[in-house]
């Protein structure tokens, strides 16, 4: 398969004829970085797995409207994460949880995935960052895990560079708190 | 207490979430066979008539505006009896305007005829003196 630079492939994309191939070539681009960016929001590898293909089809079916204003990967990340928080609030709904519990809920999930073999202090991590507010947890799984620029933040989560800056701060003390709490 | 366990930074060196094996190699093929084909939209011939459909439109819809108004015209007449300054009153005076007339021109008629009628009598006594 040939890669092409973002220009070439957001022309191709809107080509009926090269549309599926460019959409294939996508995919293979940000697929795996899009994964662990919903697995780490959702934690369990099937969840994970049904909000990527539901990522990607919505990404297929809007690729027409999509007029590269701004970066592939920002819509992608932007649908990706919709996927994500929409399917958090439904499963708290589904389950008659509130937003105090989802932390203890989601951990009893993740105990319960045959892909996660952390030790107790993983499982921390996971608990101390599912403690977190909704707008903190995305900041810190997009700044500690994937390690991405603040203006990329930005433009995917709408909001500004100094409020994430100052978000991901507070969020690191949080998580920094809870790590040494019981040492 | 920090320890090196429990430090953010050692913690990200290892990552305890994993993933069936061959996921990663096969999620490109995997999630391209669940998309569906787009429907192909074929590119339509514009004729002479689908240039003309606008002002056709336009001319259909200036045409039932006048159906309309002469439809309105129609079911409510205008009033022809009513009076076109409404407060004039219709009032026949043809009489009384006549009787008066009459009487003027009698009245003027005494008048000369007395002016006169003095003129006379003072020359014929001013003759018999």
């Amino acid at each position: 398969m040939q890669l092409n630079t973002e220009d070439e492939l957001i022309q191709q994309l809107h080509d009926p004829e090269k549309q599926r191939d460019a959409f294939a070539q996508v995919v293979n681009l940000y697929g795996e970085k899009l994964y662990w960016q919903i697995r780490k929001l959702v934690l369990t590898h099937d969840d994970a797995d049904d909000l990527l293909q539901n990522t990607f089809m919505k990404a297929w079916t809007n690729i027409d409207y999509f007029r590269g204003d701004a970066k592939l990967s920002t819509w992608l990340y932007k649908i990706a994460i919709n996927e994500c928080i929409t399917f958090l609030n439904r499963q708290r709904s589904k389950n008659s949880i509130s937003l105090d519990d989802a932390d203890v809920f989601m951990l009893e999930r993740l105990r319960g995935d045959s892909y996660f073999d952390g030790d107790e202090a993983q499982m921390k991590l996971q608990e101390a960052v599912l403690r977190l507010p909704e707008k903190q947890r995305l900041v810190f799984n997009m700044k500690y895990y994937d390690d991405m620029k603040y203006e990329e933040m930005s433009d995917i989560l709408g909001t500004s560079v100094g409020a994430l800056k100052t978000s991901y701060h507070i969020a690191v003390k949080k998580v920094e708190a809870f790590l040494t709490k019981d040492v | 207490m920090k320890t090196e366990q429990n430090d953010l930074e050692h913690l990200k060196e290892t990552n305890p979430f994993f993933v069936p094996a061959g996921y990663m190699e096969g999620m490109t093929s995997r999630i391209m066979g669940t998309l569906p084909e787009k429907p192909r939209m074929k590119a339509r011939k514009v004729t002479t008539f689908d240039k003309f459909k606008p002002w056709l439109y336009m001319a259909a819809a200036f045409a039932g505006v006048v159906l309309l108004f002469k439809a309105f015209v129609t079911i409510f007449p205008s009033n022809n009896n009513t009076a076109k300054e409404p407060l004039q009153v219709n009032v026949d005076d043809s009489e009384s305007v006549s009787t008066a007339r009459v009487d003027e021109n009698k009245e003027y008629l005494d008048y000369i005829e007395g002016q006169y009628s003095d003129n006379i009598i003072s020359e014929e006594i001013a003759d018999a003196e």
